[in-house]
């Protein structure tokens, strides 16, 4: 099934088409998740919840972006959501007092499932717009303009935060995990 | 282009989407100055390693079965509302608004015929008799009100009485009593 296929099915409510949605696109949402909010449940849940969207506003896709772009415009808007509960809950002062401390100290943090704990634990001290910038840019391989109008902001906003989010990440990741690779305390040391 | 020019343009040239003719100036400008070309090969470190190590820790993860069972059932429930919900709003729509017209237009006759009956005097036990040869007569008459509403996609009907009455002095001669 290709692409228009799959997006006429889509809009027809076909389960063949849901299903291929799925499989196509499940795994890859799915990590994308669980960077964005670096907690498996959590993600698993936000996918289910796109997957579901998708579903229901499938008619009214007008097929502008690719579905994959679509699906993770939706994503973005539950995860950021996500966030901003989870701040207004640590913003209560009696939920604050049995908020676990930070990533390393949460079992069900996505660094337990991680190959690298340090880069779950950056990740997750970045603020969400940084955060979402980073992920966009470096593991979904979008370009600066695509960035921009997936986010709906400036380049050169989008520039600025990919700027502070790489630095933060130098400064919160480990030696042996430092971004230059085998040359990079020497980089690091220079700047 | 110069050094700042060109770290303003560095993400861009990483993308390839500079203008050809920024492009040049690019490729002008890193061809005699070390420090951007450093600059630009510690960009692509990063990039790489950051696209490494996401890729690294995510790739064993998959999204569990069960959430594919859970978006067909979804599905399938959405496809089953929608034909349910529009029988009943066809039936409803077929029905609901001639039987409304009709229940309303015979109640305006009943109500026509209630209040001319209503408006002739009342033939009962004696009238009170009052000075100067008049009579009180009272006159009491019902007025009926059908009145229709929507709630959560029914429609919900409802008659009401009113009942009024109204006192009148009329001379005895008027009032025909005896």
């Amino acid at each position: 099934m290709d692409e228009e296929q799959l997006v006429q099915g889509l809009r027809s409510q076909d389960p063949r088409a849901v299903q291929e949605m799925v499989a196509s696109y499940g795994d890859r949402l799915f990590r994308s998740a669980c960077l964005l909010c670096g907690d498996q449940a959590e993600a698993q849940d936000l996918v289910q919840e796109t997957l579901l969207q998708a579903v229901r506003s499938a008619p009214r896709f007008r097929g502008c972006s690719s579905v994959y772009t679509w699906l993770h415009g939706i994503l973005l808007n539950l995860t950021r959501h996500y966030h901003r509960d989870r701040k207004r809950m640590v913003y209560d002062e009696e939920l604050a007092r049995q908020e676990p401390g930070p990533a390393e100290e949460n079992p069900s943090r996505l660094d337990v499932e991680m190959t690298t704990d340090a880069l779950a634990d950056a990740l997750a001290r970045l603020s969400g717009p940084h955060r979402e910038v980073l992920i966009l840019r470096f593991y979904e391989d979008m370009k600066i303009h695509e960035i921009a109008a997936h986010l709906g902001i400036s380049k050169g906003t989008v520039k600025s935060r990919l700027h502070y989010a790489i630095a933060e990440m130098q400064r919160r990741l480990p030696g042996e995990l430092n971004l230059f690779g085998a040359c990079g305390t020497e980089e690091k040391e220079q700047r | 282009m110069n050094c700042r020019g060109f770290q303003h343009r560095l993400y861009e040239y990483l993308d390839g989407t500079l203008s050809p003719r920024a492009q040049a100036a690019a490729e002008s400008h890193l061809s005699g100055c070390a420090a951007c070309r450093q600059a630009l090969q510690a960009e692509r470190q990063v990039a790489q390693s950051l696209s490494d190590k996401f890729r690294q820790t995510t790739d064993s993860l998959q999204l569990p079965p069960v959430v594919q069972h859970r978006v067909l059932a979804a599905l399938a429930d959405q496809r089953r509302a929608p034909a349910e919900e529009q029988g009943r709003v066809f039936s409803w729509g077929r029905l609901a608004w001639p039987l409304g017209l009709a229940a309303s237009v015979l109640l305006l006759v009943a109500g026509v015929f209630l209040c001319v009956r209503a408006s002739r005097p009342q033939t009962g036990p004696a009238q009170p008799r009052l000075a100067g040869g008049e009579v009180l007569v009272q006159f009491s008459y019902v007025v009926p009100t059908y009145t229709f509403r929507q709630e959560d996609g029914f429609v919900i009907d409802a008659l009401t009485y009113q009942t009024n009455v109204v006192n009148e002095r009329l001379p005895a001669q008027l009032a025909r009593l005896k």
